[in-house]
């Protein structure tokens, strides 16, 4: 009995202190362990079911694998390790915002400046050597010059009438609407009533008539007799004299007239004419219509319809310049020249087909291959649909 | 989980105890049987039995209080039902150049490729950081199939195929407009059937290094001859390879990798290792990766990232312990080395 009650405390002396499994890495696991880099040492322990009697023995089954000695420090190492994960936040994120999508960059397209520039650059030295030279340029003291294209500017003997013409917002909004018709259909007259329902709407005929009446009256006292002088009142027609005015719309139509028509080289005298038209082109028609109509009207007429028809009208006479004269220099085979011409326009009108493929044969005359296929992939047939129908 | 499989860890140790206790008790009644107690031995032994009883008995006692108080005081994590398996640290080459260029190239599939590569450049988008340039965060792209984008990005699948048809022959800026972008920054690219030929990579390379930090390209062994220049082309590739496949596949590659001067560069990765799989011996690699098997990337939801940077994960700790030392001039010194 003696002998069996020692061999059995030796054998418990055994379970309980000898580890039965390798432990050859103890040193590597602990390590591990205490980093926060592993939860247990070893394997977890044996999930024999729930309650505090198969806990209990799922951990006993865990001591007697490693042994008292090795359990203890496997806890310990286990312990500290715990603690050191709790220590750490869940995750660590870089406190700067996320990176921004990325782009193509923007290509820079270099293209020479529109020809209005070089000819106001041109016509600012020319005043200067004058200035200079003490040779000023007389105004014409018989013609009203009338600058329309990007700005208004009423210019008589020298003296800029602009200011007093829109001093009076009813007698502006007439005289820029006359201005506007005669710009649109040059020579033909507008009726009273037409003119009477632009300037004052929502009120009763008889009295629109009566209040255009005052109205053409008070041009005489109101207005420079220049400006007052030029309405001609015809029973119940109206329109603007501009016989002897230098109006620059009349002047680019004459011009787009004369010369825009044809394909090949031009005189001297016509390149002269068409880039002092493309010059004169500083911007769109009258864009102060806006405001002078927002103060007379509230835009409720449908004047601004006809502002917006000489606009694209003068648009279409400039492009038909700029195309006129870039044709010029492609017939002289001056691809320079055409260049920055044709630019110009597909700039201002990307629909012109026509234009892209004079400009691509330009690009590969001038070995701009990389910028001719660019063109021919964006004016490709299959293309060149969709941007029609937008 | 059963009891026999809960058991299995500690089933040798069991057997020892199990059988040494057989031993004690037929050594007991072989000694009863022949009578031999008047043996110095048994004597011996007989003597000693109220000793050793009493030491058995206060070590039984130390071992009960001691398991009482643990599991008292401390429940067994419900995060780890297994063991985990003694990895080794990642022994990765260091690139140092810009926007580098790194293929993971699954050899088996479902071994962890695409989470690898989503996840570093996850750890890239949200924990690096150039040293010139300390005020922003990482821009990576990350190349993958179609089906293994995350469900976040906003992305045309079919987009970048498309492009490459139309662009066969030139890469330029714009295939960066194709490009989904995750939350935290990562861009992704979607290859579908078609993937880019040979030409077509040498191409994109430059483009995309001028618009991101770094470049992942997952792609599976499979597609041979995209995978052999892609890793030519590549600063660094993972070979990925899960056990406990053995097929002669992962052997070939080395071999091909090896076979081309690519061993320098070619880092032997270990996908969803658990702790029964065998070690690699030492002498398989120069370089060699263990990501184990993690219940953080297993049941990750809409192909969650977050995993890569969660410190709780002991796959996102490999993996950031990896790009770390493989691209240290994306990470600042001393900043989260956990």
């Amino acid at each position: 009995m003696v002998i069996t009650v020692s061999l059995l405390a030796i054998w418990l002396l055994f379970v309980l202190l000898a580890p039965k499994r390798a432990v050859n890495s103890l040193a590597e696991r602990l390590r591990a362990t205490v980093q926060g880099h592993r939860v247990y040492v070893f394997a977890p322990p044996a999930e024999l079911g729930q309650g505090f009697a198969m806990s209990g023995l799922g951990e006993g089954i865990r001591l007697t694998q490693l042994g008292l000695p090795v359990y203890l420090l496997c806890l310990w190492a286990e312990a500290r390790g715990r603690r050191r994960r709790l220590a750490m936040p869940p995750s660590m994120t870089s406190p700067l915002p996320p990176a921004p999508k990325a782009h193509p960059p923007a290509r820079r397209e270099y293209v020479l400046p529109p020809m209005a520039w070089r000819r106001e650059w041109e016509a600012t030295l020319l005043l200067r050597s004058h200035q200079a030279s003490g040779k000023l340029p007389q105004p014409s003291s018989s013609a009203l010059t009338i600058r329309s294209l990007g700005t208004l500017q009423l210019v008589y003997a020298g003296e800029d009438l602009t200011a007093r013409l829109l001093r009076a917002p009813t007698l502006s909004f007439i005289w820029l609407f006359l201005l506007t018709h005669a710009a649109a259909r040059p020579r033909e007259t507008v009726h009273r009533q037409v003119l009477a329902e632009e300037a004052f709407p929502g009120i009763d005929a008889e009295q629109q008539r009566g209040r255009l009446r005052g109205r053409i009256s008070d041009l005489q006292h109101d207005l420079p007799a220049v400006l007052a002088d030029r309405v001609k009142v015809d029973g119940d027609l109206l329109r603007l004299d501009l016989e002897t005015a230098e109006f620059d719309v009349a002047r680019l139509r004459d011009t787009a007239d004369d010369l825009a028509a044809g394909n090949g080289l031009l005189s001297d005298a016509g390149i002269k004419a068409i880039e002092a038209g493309i010059a004169a082109y500083a911007g769109q028609y009258l864009p102060i219509w806006d405001e002078v109509e927002r103060q007379t009207t509230g835009g409720r007429g449908s004047a601004g319809d006809l502002v917006r028809a000489v606009r694209t009208l003068t648009d279409d006479l400039h492009m038909q310049l700029l195309v006129r004269l870039a044709r010029h220099y492609q017939a002289r085979r001056d691809s320079p020249q055409a260049i920055p011409l044709l630019e110009e326009v597909l700039r201002s009108r990307p629909e012109r087909e026509d234009v892209a493929q004079l400009l691509i044969a330009e690009y590969r005359d001038t070995g701009q291959t990389m910028r001719a296929h660019q063109l021919e992939t964006t004016y490709r047939p299959e293309t060149a649909g969709t941007r029609r129908t937008e | 989980m059963d009891r026999k499989s809960a058991l299995q860890p500690y089933r040798g140790s069991l057997a020892v105890s199990t059988s040494t206790l057989a031993v004690a008790v037929v050594l007991s009644i072989v000694l009863w049987r022949l009578d031999l107690n008047g043996q110095p031995f048994v004597r011996a032994v007989a003597e000693g039995s109220l000793p050793l009883g009493l030491a058995a008995g206060i070590l039984l006692v130390v071992a009960a209080a001691t398991v009482a108080i643990h599991i008292s005081v401390r429940a067994p994590s419900p995060s780890v039902s297994v063991g985990e398996p003694l990895l080794a640290a990642p022994r990765v080459p260091a690139i140092r150049r810009n926007s580098p260029f790194i293929v993971v190239l699954g050899v088996t599939p479902k071994s962890g490729a695409s989470a690898l590569a989503c996840g570093l450049a996850f750890v890239l988008a949200t924990q690096g950081r150039i040293a010139k340039e300390p005020n922003r965060r990482l821009r990576p792209l990350c190349l993958l199939r179609s089906d293994d984008v995350p469900s976040g990005v906003s992305l045309d699948s079919q987009a970048l195929e498309a492009y490459l048809r139309a662009e066969s022959s030139a890469v330029d800026d714009d295939v960066v407009d194709l490009a989904g972008r995750h939350p935290e920054g990562i861009e992704f690219l979607a290859m579908g059937r078609e993937k880019p030929s040979a030409s077509q990579l040498r191409q994109f390379l430059p483009v995309l290094r001028d618009h991101y930090d770094a470049i992942i390209l997952d792609i599976p062994a499979d597609d041979r001859w995209l995978a052999t220049v892609s890793a030519e082309l590549a600063d660094a590739v993972f070979l990925m390879w899960a056990p406990p496949t053995v097929d002669g596949t992962l052997q070939r590659w080395v071999d091909r990798l090896w076979g081309l001067g690519l061993e320098g560069k070619t880092i032997l990765t270990i996908g969803r290792r658990r702790a029964a799989d065998p070690s690699l011996p030492k002498q398989a690699s120069q370089f060699v990766l263990e990501i184990p098997e993690d219940s953080a990337i297993r049941d990750r939801g809409d192909s969650d990232m977050a995993w890569a940077i969660a410190n709780a994960s002991a796959a996102g700790r490999q993996l950031r312990q990896a790009t770390r030392s493989l691209l240290p001039d994306l990470f600042p010194q001393g900043a989260d080395a956990w």
